[in-house]
């Protein structure tokens, strides 16, 4: 009872415009004043939110992502995606999916994501014929992406949150991100075909362009590789892989695209110290919020109360998707998970269910929510970068979310689909 | 009466004993007060590791914990004793020195620090787990990177155990070591088998190359609020419930050979020769940590445990 | 006067961040050359990364206190009414810096018990690490305070203005 009040509170703040971070404080307080628990609570759990190895790879991949999208890297792959489907019907649109895909599989933000992708490809797209509805909702897209195909800041929260290694988790976001990026190029092909949109065909394939952009873009296509194989290969861990990342995009953009100068630095620096604050400083305040829920004994209530309603794991997993969708309409993905995942994670050994599966669940479901409204950060970005209101974006994006799901299904059926890569690397 | 409810906390798996030792302090004491006392166990690290644990005990935010007693080094820096490379030779020299005058003394030395020492378990004794080759004498761990923590404490007895002692998050070890970032850790024989490195690693060496007591600590804030009746209870119940999870880990340690070799593991113990020769290379640490643990106490406690061998 | 402080303390605090990312990227590739090339792992490295870690976030987090550009929901809040958003907001901002003044209070209150640990391996007092609760509450507190008087002088002003159009 305690726990709902809070709760409310913190949300009627947080809705009517309050920083997160401030109405986590707040509601926090209040529990420990209604809950007569001690304030003390309130400094020390701010810090140790804090304090954990795992988040300062966050500061890594954002730098990463910030020094793609200046660094002239984006743009190349942009290039790249291009050249490689560029001519089919809609193919700019399946070129920004397809970008969404490349670009995740360097950055580990999807705001970093949303953005380095929007503003190449929406004033594009609008030369080409595509209404910006449309185009921005793809665009959004690349949020989603970013967050399930690794390097993923969410799943650097989750693992420190859970307990699990974040490199296992890395590996189970390969298929379903892969899943999501391909069906949704099926749907731009179909939607664009149906509705005309993007020019009459005159863009025509050629090998010759595909391969002198694949030189041009190698060096940023085989980011990846590098990170993850250098885990793999057991040169670095995953918060060392960021700054690898670092370093490894920093030289490619100063030294040998050269778009990056000494000079532009500072402020790159600094926007990526901002960004890292400002996520981390949330994750700082839930956990004030989380640690105060767990010792009032949410988790097992939680557990109990699911285990109540049905023992089939089918429902369970079901009233799990349900609710997990509904946070995401109106609870950023990070929040949610220092919030949530201790709440769930007495259920998942209840039901026995491999926690690299529920992992994946609740990070999809969690994605969605980047592109449905009110609270969806990718649907933001976007469409303040096409300067149309958002619930334009939001419509089109229906078909969007939809597809989504249809994955989020899937996932939710085969646990396989989750687990097969990190089997791998046994 | 109203029933008074302790919140427990550990990083510790219910697959373990200190979970279940925590299992048994709470059927000990609903039972010894009549149901007026109950603990509830938080685990898994759910509230945090265990300098938080330690942190928050004292700040009043957290009710009790077990934690590693290393930990508490930083502290009261005493408690490095228990843990100094080879000061035991087996559970029953380590039973009987936490549970006779030093052991009660360094829970004396707690009580400034707000916090109160109720009982003692363990995690047992460390060991190495590896890929490289079984461990057998000092030479076979030259150029091995084992992972430690990041303690000066570990890094030194790891480093003059004669491998390279490799500090890194416990969040980043285990897939560590099976990707070969590091090719061994440390840990102790009450984890090995709970946590499942059989699956990551190949060989397993009874090193025992020292001990990690584990106390359960209580807030003062809160044991003071206690009638002197209840703490009498708790104290008593709790030193029971942990004195049978040391006993129970001292059967388990033996037990685990044969598990972990069904698992496929080569698992060995050192010859004395061999043991004594780990010994005699780790002798520097306690030149090093002399002061900071202090002489006299340090002479107290090694002749308390002379006088228990020569017994 | 004032105005001149707050910026500098904002401008020393941009060239304390922009040089704690650095370091902290320049850590962890260090300790992967040493660990990788020369087997010889620095012992430091985690400790001091995660120190400074905590005094960026803060930092930063001050930072964006005084921009406005906290992650935060406002499109219903724009909703509002002139007068009414100015007056919830200016509410809000007073609620936020009560929680700024138990971040201060609260620090202090457990500073003297965790100050007397020190971290394990670089032997830095957890005071230190503490310590950034109540500075990062007291900066914080300041420019919000500075957001608060700001937004009230605009107020004034606008309404002022307004009057005079109708006359
Ligand atoms: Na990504
Ligand atoms: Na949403």
């Amino acid at each position: 009872m305690l726990m709902l009040s809070v709760v409310i509170v913190f949300l009627f703040f947080t809705l009517l415009g309050m920083p997160l971070y401030f109405s986590f404080g707040l509601a926090a307080s209040f529990a420990c004043l209604a809950g007569n628990l001690p304030l003390e609570i309130i400094a020390q759990r701010l810090l140790i939110g804090m304090d954990s190895f795992v988040l300062l790879a966050i500061p890594g991949f954002v730098l990463v992502g910030n020094i793609m999208s200046q660094g002239g890297i984006s743009r190349r792959i942009v290039d790249f995606c291009n050249s490689l489907i560029g001519h089919f019907k809609g193919g700019l649109s399946m070129v920004t999916v397809l970008t969404g895909m490349v670009m995740g599989g360097i950055s580990g933000s999807a705001i970093a994501d949303t953005a380095a992708v929007g503003t190449v490809l929406i004033p594009s797209m609008e030369e080409n014929n595509y209404p910006k509805g449309f185009s921005s909702a793809i665009v959004g897209t690349a949020g989603p992406l970013g967050n399930i195909i690794p390097p993923s800041i969410p799943m650097i929260v989750y693992s420190m949150t859970a307990g699990l290694g974040v490199f296992e988790l890395f590996l189970a976001g390969y298929i379903p991100g892969v899943m999501i990026g391909f069906s949704l190029m099926v749907l731009c092909y179909f939607i664009s075909k149906r509705k005309g949109y993007g020019p009459p065909s005159t863009f025509r394939f050629s090998w010759n362009r595909l391969i002198l952009t694949f030189k041009r873009s190698i060096l940023a296509i085989l980011t990846p590789l590098i990170i993850v194989g250098g885990i793999v290969g057991g040169v670095f861990t995953a918060t060392e892989a960021a700054m690898i990342g670092v370093v490894y995009s920093l030289i490619v953009a100063i030294f040998v695209y050269k778009e990056i100068t000494w000079s532009q630095l500072p402020r790159i620096l600094l926007e990526s110290a901002k960004m890292t604050g400002k996520l981390v400083i949330i994750i700082a305040a839930a956990s004030v919020f989380s640690y105060i829920s767990i010792m009032e004994g949410v988790p097992e209530l939680l557990k109990d109360f699911i285990l109540g309603i049905s023992s089939n794991k089918y429902v369970i997993l079901l009233i799990l998707n349900l609710i997990l969708l509904l946070t995401g309409l109106i609870i950023d993905i990070l929040v949610a998970t220092i919030i949530l995942v201790p709440i769930l994670i007495p259920l998942q050994y209840a039901m026995g269910i491999n926690p690299l599966h529920i992992a994946m669940i609740f990070v999809l479901n969690m994605s969605i929510g980047l592109l449905t409204p009110p609270v969806g950060y990718s649907l933001f970005v976007s469409a303040e970068i096409a300067k149309i209101p958002m619930e334009e974006t939001a419509f089109n994006a229906i078909p969007i979310v939809l597809t989504m799901i249809g994955i989020l299904f899937l996932i939710n059926i085969f646990p396989q689909l989750s687990l097969f890569v990190p089997s791998l690397v046994r | 009466q109203a029933v008074k409810e302790i919140k427990v906390a550990t990083v510790a798996l219910p697959e373990t004993l200190l979970y279940q030792c925590l299992v048994k302090w709470q059927s000990v004491l609903a039972e010894r007060s009549g149901g007026e006392l109950k603990v509830k166990i938080l685990g898994r690290g759910v509230m945090g590791g265990d300098r938080e644990m330690i942190e928050a005990c004292r700040l009043g935010t957290l009710d009790t914990a077990v934690v590693s007693g290393s930990v508490l080094s930083p502290i009261v820096p005493q408690f490095i004793m228990i843990s100094l490379p080879y000061l035991f030779n087996n559970h029953d020299e380590a039973n009987a020195f936490l549970d006779g005058p030093v052991g009660q003394k360094l829970f004396e030395m707690l009580e400034p620090t707000d916090l109160v020492g109720l009982g003692w378990a363990t995690w047992s004794f460390r060991g190495i787990w590896n890929n490289v080759r079984p461990i057998t004498k000092p030479e076979d761990l030259k150029g091995l990177k084992l992972r430690c923590l990041e303690t000066p404490l570990d890094m030194s007895i790891t480093t003059h155990m004669g491998a390279i002692g490799t500090p890194m998050a416990w969040s980043e070890a285990l897939l560590g070591l099976r990707q070969g970032t590091v090719d061994g850790i440390t840990t102790t024989y009450g984890l090995g088998y709970p946590l499942k490195l059989y699956e990551i690693a190949k060989y397993a060496t009874r090193t025992k190359h020292y001990y990690e007591s584990a106390p359960l600590i209580m807030s003062k804030k809160l044991f003071d609020k206690f009638s002197p009746k209840e703490q009498k209870i708790i104290k008593e119940s709790g030193a029971e419930a942990l004195l049978w999870a040391r006993k129970e880990q001292a059967q388990f340690d033996d037990k685990s050979k044969a598990l972990l070799e069904e698992k496929g593991v080569k698992v060995n113990s050192l010859t004395p020769k061999a043991f004594a020769a780990f010994r005699e290379l780790t002798k520097d640490v306690y030149v090093q940590f002399r002061f900071k643990v202090g002489p006299e106490f340090m002479d107290e406690a090694l002749a308390f445990i002379e006088s228990l061998r020569k017994k | 006067m004032i105005k001149r402080t707050l910026d500098t303390i904002e401008l020393a605090i941009k060239v304390i961040c922009r040089v704690f990312i650095v370091v902290i990227v320049a850590i962890l590739f260090y300790a992967v050359v040493m660990r990788y090339v020369f087997h010889r792992p620095p012992s430091w490295s985690i400790e001091l990364g995660r120190f400074l870690f905590i005094w960026m976030v803060i930092f930063t987090a001050v930072l964006v206190t005084r921009e406005q550009s906290h992650m935060q929901i406002t499109f219903l809040v724009n909703l509002l009414p002139k007068r009414l958003r100015f007056l919830w907001l200016t509410f809000s901002r007073v609620l936020m810096l009560g929680f700024c003044w138990l971040m201060i209070q609260q620090g202090l209150v457990i500073y003297p018990i965790v100050a007397s640990a020190a971290s394990p391996c670089l032997g830095i007092s957890m005071g230190w690490w503490y310590l950034s609760i109540p500075v990062g509450g007291l900066l914080m507190g300041v420019y919000i305070l500075e957001t608060i008087v700001k937004s009230i002088i605009d107020h004034v002003k606008m309404n002022s203005s307004e009057e005079k159009c109708i006359c």
